[in-house]
């Protein structure tokens, strides 16, 4: 059987090689036939799209194999044993997991939605999903490119921990993973198996085996997510591409709108929070310090993007609260800098 | 996990692993991002090509159960609308690999403006995007512009720049826009920048076409406002560089 079983895999291999190959040699003959060049508009809103996901998408792939690697390597209990259980610690817990796994605004999705499934509490995942876009090492480091050890990259990290943490306390007082994750998310915490690929007479896995299957896991949870991704992008780009946004720039020194301006853009434009020091560049020197701090910490935590991955994982309601108590903490936040403080 | 299902995914996934290598092989990828990322698109490569050959490896493992007489376990994701996400995930692969890839064109800058100012970076060193000695740039120019309010010291010197052809409703009948979109990580971030120009032959230059403009420096007006301006001797038509975008 594993001859034929290997057989089979080459087989399997050499046809999609050999399938790439013909394909590539047939595509820039297809490419004139059936895609006449699009209008202008319409190209420039597939080129964003596909800027934005090949940026992104990574990170989500990234996460999803954190994901697979949890589920098979890291039992509820192991988790029990580390995470406190008295609400403050949990959250101040969340708040560093970033550090751990550094897997950015986009691919903590997939972690939180299987640590849940290994019994996290509610509010440590909360506060990981909010400060993991800003509170990890790849983040830290290309805001530290971007702008130095100023005040803009302070703020974004004490603002981040503080905004995400609160939040985080605000959802210990619920603590049932049953009123805000979707019902489909909870089978696996209701005692249900969401084992997607069972191998058969296997009483022991060895490494390779475990490695596989986590693997498999990984491939199903990008899928799964992938496409709350997906949406979220196009929508994003559409309205990149269709809706002016030069009168956005002419607000840039006045203190509340210029806040408004880049709180709005942050959250359209859906850019990775690895990247995002380097969009935000461009306008520290046209706006308030408030607006740049705004972009900088409300981005991570929510965007079109986030929005519909969220909704991948948990309830509307709870979808709808990740995205208004962030957005207001992060506007009086800003507003106050600009305000009171008027650096 | 079906098995058509599990067939659908690896296909999609190799899909996006393939779409991933022929922007990363035939250079479009700058097109799409700044260079200073593209470590990132080919370590998701390899990733994507690891997950779909894991997959199609198991479906092996699962049809010899079977064919052993193994049943393998239920099916828990019955009903779940898996070919969905199969799907939408497809949507990137066609995308990227039939509609041919192009950067944006002028009419976006109807949309997003157009700068007389270049987008400063102020911690980090200021990256060029030319060879020592190449003439200045767009942006260098720009940057140059932004450190002096008085226009009129520029009279004079000489300039050689690429960029495509733009016009607005500031500009005057004998003046155009040199101009060049600016990112920072990727196209969704684009802001065109430009110097104006101005020349007889201006009227007879069709927007969106690369030119090469040489000339001098002088001073004109722009929507009221004095700005330098190219007054061009030559305007030759160009070939759109390899990366068209200025990275500030």
């Amino acid at each position: 059987m594993s001859r034929k079983k290997l057989l089979s895999s080459v087989m399997l291999i050499l046809t999609i090689l050999l399938g790439t190959l013909a394909l590539d040699n047939l595509i820039p003959l297809l490419s004139g036939v059936p895609m006449p060049t699009l209008p202008d508009l319409a190209q420039t809103c597939v080129t964003t799209f596909l800027a934005l996901f090949i940026q992104v998408m990574p990170f989500l792939l990234f996460g999803s194999i954190v994901s697979g690697l949890i589920e098979v390597f890291i039992t509820p209990d192991d988790l029990a044993n580390v995470i406190p259980r008295a609400s403050f610690p949990a959250t101040l817990v969340g708040a560093l997991l970033g550090l751990i796994f550094p897997v950015g605004a986009c691919g903590v999705v997939p972690v939180v939605r299987r640590l849940y499934q290994k019994g996290l509490p509610v509010s440590t995942g909360i506060t990981f999903l909010l400060s993991a876009g800003a509170i990890n090492p790849v983040v830290i480091a290309s805001t530290y490119v971007a702008f130095g050890l100023n005040t803009v990259f302070w703020a974004r990290l004490g603002f981040s921990l503080l905004i995400a943490m609160s939040v985080g306390l605000v959802f210990s007082v619920q603590a049932s993973l049953l009123h805000i994750l979707r019902p489909e998310v909870l089978a696996p915490v209701m005692g249900g198996s969401q084992d997607p690929m069972p191998v058969a007479g296997a009483q022991v896995e060895s490494f390779p085996d475990r490695l596989q299957r986590s693997l498999v896991y990984a491939a199903n949870e990008f899928f799964d997510l992938g496409r709350y991704l997906v949406v979220g992008l196009l929508i994003a780009s559409a309205l990149q591409t269709l809706v002016p946004q030069q009168w956005l720039l002419e607000f840039g020194s006045r203190p509340a709108e210029s806040v408004f301006a880049l709180t709005s853009m942050t959250y359209v434009l859906s850019a990775g929070s690895s990247v995002d020091a380097f969009v935000a560049l461009p306008y520290a020197s046209t706006f308030t310090p408030g607006a740049i701090v705004a972009f900088l910490v409300l981005g991570p935590m929510a965007s079109i993007k986030s929005t519909l991955m969220f909704l991948g994982v948990f309830r509307r309601r709870i979808v709808f609260y990740l995205f208004l108590l962030p957005l207001l903490a992060t506007l009086a936040i800003s507003l106050a800098l600009n305000l009171r403080l008027g650096w | 996990m079906r098995r058509l299902e599990g067939v659908l995914k690896a296909a999609v996934l190799a899909g996006l692993a393939w779409m991933l290598y022929s922007t990363i092989s035939d250079g479009t990828l700058t097109y799409y991002t700044n260079a200073r990322f593209a470590w990132l698109p080919f370590v998701a490569m390899m990733l994507l090509a690891a997950l779909a050959m894991t997959l199609v490896y198991r479906l092996q493992l699962i049809r010899g159960a079977r064919e052993q007489g193994n049943t393998p376990e239920g099916d828990n994701k019955a009903g779940r609308l898996w070919w969905g996400g199969v799907a939408i995930m497809a949507i990137p692969v066609v995308l990227g690999l039939m509609v041919p890839a192009r950067p944006p064109g002028v009419s976006v800058i109807g949309i997003r403006g157009i700068s007389l100012s270049a987008p400063v970076r102020p911690a980090a060193e200021q990256s060029t995007n030319r060879a020592a000695g190449a003439p200045k740039n767009v942006l260098d120019w720009l940057r140059e512009f932004g450190t002096n309010s008085d226009p009129s010291v520029y009279i004079g010197q000489t300039v050689d720049v690429t960029g495509f052809i733009y016009r607005d409703s500031h500009n005057g009948s004998d003046q155009f826009w040199v101009s060049r979109f600016a990112i920072s990580c990727c196209v969704a971030d684009a802001t065109a920048i430009g110097m104006l120009a101005q020349s007889p032959q201006a009227p007879s230059l069709q927007v969106g076409n690369w030119v090469r403009v040489t000339g001098q420096l002088g001073v004109g007006k722009y929507a009221g406002q004095t700005v330098p301006v190219i007054h061009a001797d030559q305007i030759t038509s160009a070939d759109q560089p390899a990366n068209p975008y200025l990275n500030p």
